[in-house]
């Protein structure tokens, strides 16, 4: 399925401007422009030709070329369901903003600023996103390593002398940020204006991991909001420029860690169509069906969490014992219950065991009802609708303003659902209904989650009586010489185990080319941009994360709101720090 | 501890009271950092339910002696994280679990803590990535096991690290017949 702008498209483009230079491949099709009329093709894009939702913004180094930095925006046309990439080089390290066209760029040119040291013309308040104010340097630069300068004294205050350290172990550790550091932090993000600047976070219960909220007040009423991130930042793009496209799987578990296996299938599907791999038919089912159940076990988290801050403890415990369920039934199969490394490149990585299917066709069959238990304690209750209804709208042009997606989009009425859009795996052949919602407030979010959750039940129903026909069917396709041998293979022949060794030292040598592929997470739209120079490892990973961009729609939302409001909204949200600092 | 005659009456020193209260009501932090968070959720939840144990989470230091480090620790939440520990009362101790809050884990760059005992002294380390609820449950018990001998003037013995059994170095029994 072509999703990318069409020849006639670029062709009116360049009757415009003729300057750029198209650069058309399968899976990515970019438009290059001087930096003097990037702003205008931008605006012809989004005015003219409808490309107005923005989805990402990210810059790639490449250190011997001058301008050093260039820039990368993606952006969708929600008509036509088509995308289109923009380049511009950064010509003496700065780019114009564009956040009078698109809010959404606000913190992704924050993230450029922190990562590669490009300034922003016109940006309001240039800040670092991830690092602290005062770090000196910016991490995704190709020059910087991965480990970082290590020239602080911090040995382990455990280890006793004369004793061996238990690992490879170094005294000498990268810089940490002493506490005016963060206070400075914290200064250049917010002026107080009102009575008081109340911190909300970082090592808070209620903001669902380590994010830092920043709100200035007057008496209870929120006037100005901002967001601190990276209490959370490991690296994980940088991580991915160093090691093999094998390798990076169980990276892409640590990021979005609540639907684990929905982002190990966005990632392999976007290094299968790199490579040209075939995952074998079953194989496609099998990651169908596990993303589907994924998808209702984050979803049962996100309710639990979410009435829990709500108050109401009891659904807390009743969706964990769901959740206990669906994670043994993982467990059973991929032999880890949360990060499940079990999807590979070429397949996954394990056949379904003797028993899955039953087991997982006795889970469909129960969970409705379960379902139907939290909705009578939930939908129609006077204390759920007061806290929930009409608060934190979002309409359609915030949609497309914020980059927004996921159920925060569908429950807008932004019927943009990546399984429909572009299907992957075996999302062409099931059957299911995407739900929208008309308010596009807290509750209508609720509501769509929960409507999700029982599509997630037919889509897995579907898959387990398609997976009965296929009992001795292969699950991986190991004949493809991208693809690792099992471990049967490796033991039995020496030329498995040649390729074998070839793939894991020198990892796969993907073609020369750029992708962009993205899968529907719980959380939005995951998309992996991989730009590939012929060797084992990605040259530049971008992770476009859905939880990063609709986070940011919260600083807006809770303008005039209480701080209890705050709880409730970002609670629909449902943002994973994992995935938002990656 | 003991009991006289059966006559409902118990002698002890003042000191095992104490340790007998505190290990069988530690109170830990519910400060969650990453993956590990929602394995100590599970923890908490309905099918392991640590409130069994006396475990109950607070959502203030001030009310806590353990802090559970669940999740990778960064450079930045670094200073945060030894606050929350500055705040808590004494006596109070510090579980690590997972392999991220023990040694950096998976990520060996230039923004994560290589190994949260830098900062803040550990008492008890957990392996996986993330631990499994049994394995936070083991530590758990692990700990109140050490704060159990240190009340009673006997040294804990810590498990030597040249016998921790991995895949690759399994314990060697002696085998009955020799070899």
């Amino acid at each position: 399925m072509q999703l990318w702008i069409s020849q006639g498209e670029v062709e009116s483009i360049k009757g415009k401007f003729p300057d750029i230079l198209e650069e058309r491949g399968d899976n990515f099709t970019s438009i290059l422009i001087n930096k003097k009329q990037l702003i205008e093709l931008l605006t012809y894009l989004k005015e003219q030709l409808n490309y107005k939702m923005f989805i990402d913004f990210f810059c790639i180094d490449y250190p011997l070329h001058t301008p050093r930095f260039q820039g990368v925006y993606l952006l969708f046309n929600p008509e036509k369901k088509r995308r289109v990439a923009v380049k511009c080089w950064a010509e003496d390290n700065s780019l114009p903003s564009v956040i009078n066209l698109w809010k959404g760029a606000k913190w992704s040119e924050r993230e450029a600023w922190d990562m590669f040291g490009v300034r922003f013309e016109g940006h309001k308040n240039l800040v670092r996103m991830f690092l602290w104010e005062g770090y000196q340097y910016h991490p995704l630069r190709k020059d910087f390593p991965l480990e970082g300068y290590k020239d602080t004294y911090l040995p382990s205050l455990n280890l006793k002398e004369g004793e061996t350290p238990a690992h490879n172990y170094d005294p000498y550790h990268t810089p940490l940020p002493s506490m005016e550091d963060l206070e400075r932090t914290e200064k250049a993000r917010i002026k107080k204006k009102n009575q008081i600047v109340l911190n909300w976070g970082p090592l808070h219960p209620g903001t669902h991991g380590t994010i830092w909220f920043l709100f200035d007040m007057e008496g209870e009423v929120v006037q100005e909001c901002d967001i601190i991130l990276g209490q959370l930042h490991r690296g994980v793009e940088k991580i991915a420029e160093n090691i093999t496209y094998t390798q990076f799987i169980p990276y892409t578990d640590r990021m979005d860690y609540i639907s684990a296996l929905c982002s190990q299938v966005a990632y392999v599907n976007t290094v299968e169509k790199l490579l040209g791999v075939e995952p074998p038919e079953k194989a496609k089912w099998i990651r169908t069906m596990m993303c589907e159940l994924q998808r209702i076990n984050s979803h049962l988290l996100w309710l639990g969490t979410y009435a829990l801050d709500l108050g109401a403890l009891t659904i807390f415990l009743y969706t964990f014992r769901e959740r206990e369920k669906i994670m043994d039934i993982i467990e059973g199969i991929a032999g880890i219950r949360l990060n499940s490394t079990y999807i590979r490149i070429g397949g996954v990585a394990k056949d379904l065991p003797e028993g899955a299917l039953d087991v997982i066709s006795h889970f469909v069959k129960d969970f409705p009802e379960k379902l139907k238990e939290y909705e009578t304690i939930l939908t129609k209750n006077r204390v759920w609708l007061k806290r929930n209804v009409n608060l934190g709208v979002i309409t359609e042009e915030d949609v497309y303003s914020y980059g927004l997606t996921g159920v925060v989009a569908r429950a807008s009425g932004v019927p943009y659902d990546i399984r429909a859009i572009q299907p992957t795996d075996a999302y062409d052949k099931v059957d299911f209904e995407i739900p929208l919602g008309k308010v596009g407030d807290c509750y209508d979010r609720y509501l769509v989650r929960i409507e999700e959750m029982k599509q997630s039940v037919e889509i897995v129903k579907q898959c387990v009586n398609k997976l009965k026909d296929m009992k001795d069917d292969k699950y991986i396709s190991t004949e493809n010489p991208y693809v690792l041998p099992t471990l049967e293979e490796v033991f039995n022949s020496i030329e498995a185990m040649v390729k074998d060794f070839n793939l894991r030292i020198y990892g796969e040598q993907a073609p020369e080319g750029e992708i962009y592929l993205s899968g529907e997470n719980p959380r939005g739209e995951l998309g992996f941009y991989i730009n590939s120079k012929g060797e084992g490892k990605p040259y530049r990973l971008r992770i476009r994360s859905g939880a990063f961009y609709n986070l940011q729609v919260f600083t807006e939302l809770i303008k005039g709101k209480t701080v209890a409001d705050a709880v409730v909204l970002l609670g629909s949200l449902d943002p994973v720090v994992g995935e938002t600092d990656r | 501890m003991a009991i006289k005659h059966n006559n409902g009456i118990i002698l002890t020193t003042v000191e095992e009271v104490l340790s007998w209260g505190r290990r069988n009501s530690l109170w830990p932090a519910s400060v969650g950092l990453a993956c590990c968070a929602i394995e100590m959720m599970h923890t908490a939840a309905s099918r392991f339910d640590t409130d069994r144990l006396g475990i109950i989470f607070r959502g203030s230091p001030r009310q806590s002696d353990v802090l559970i480090v669940a999740g990778t620790v960064v450079n930045k939440v670094a200073p945060m994280l030894k606050l929350i520990y500055d705040q808590m009362p004494d006596p109070k101790w510090v579980i690590s679990m997972g392999g991220c809050a023990s040694a950096g884990g998976p990520f060996p760059t230039y923004a994560t803590l290589q190994g949260v005992d830098r900062i803040i002294p550990v008492d008890v380390y957990v392996p996986g990535c993330p631990p499994t609820p049994q394995a936070l449950l083991w530590g758990i018990l692990e700990l109140q096991k050490k704060i159990k001998a240190k009340k009673e003037g006997k040294v804990w013995e810590e498990i030597p690290i040249k016998e921790v059994p991995t895949a690759s170095q399994p314990i060697k029994t002696k085998s009955p017949f020799g070899f």
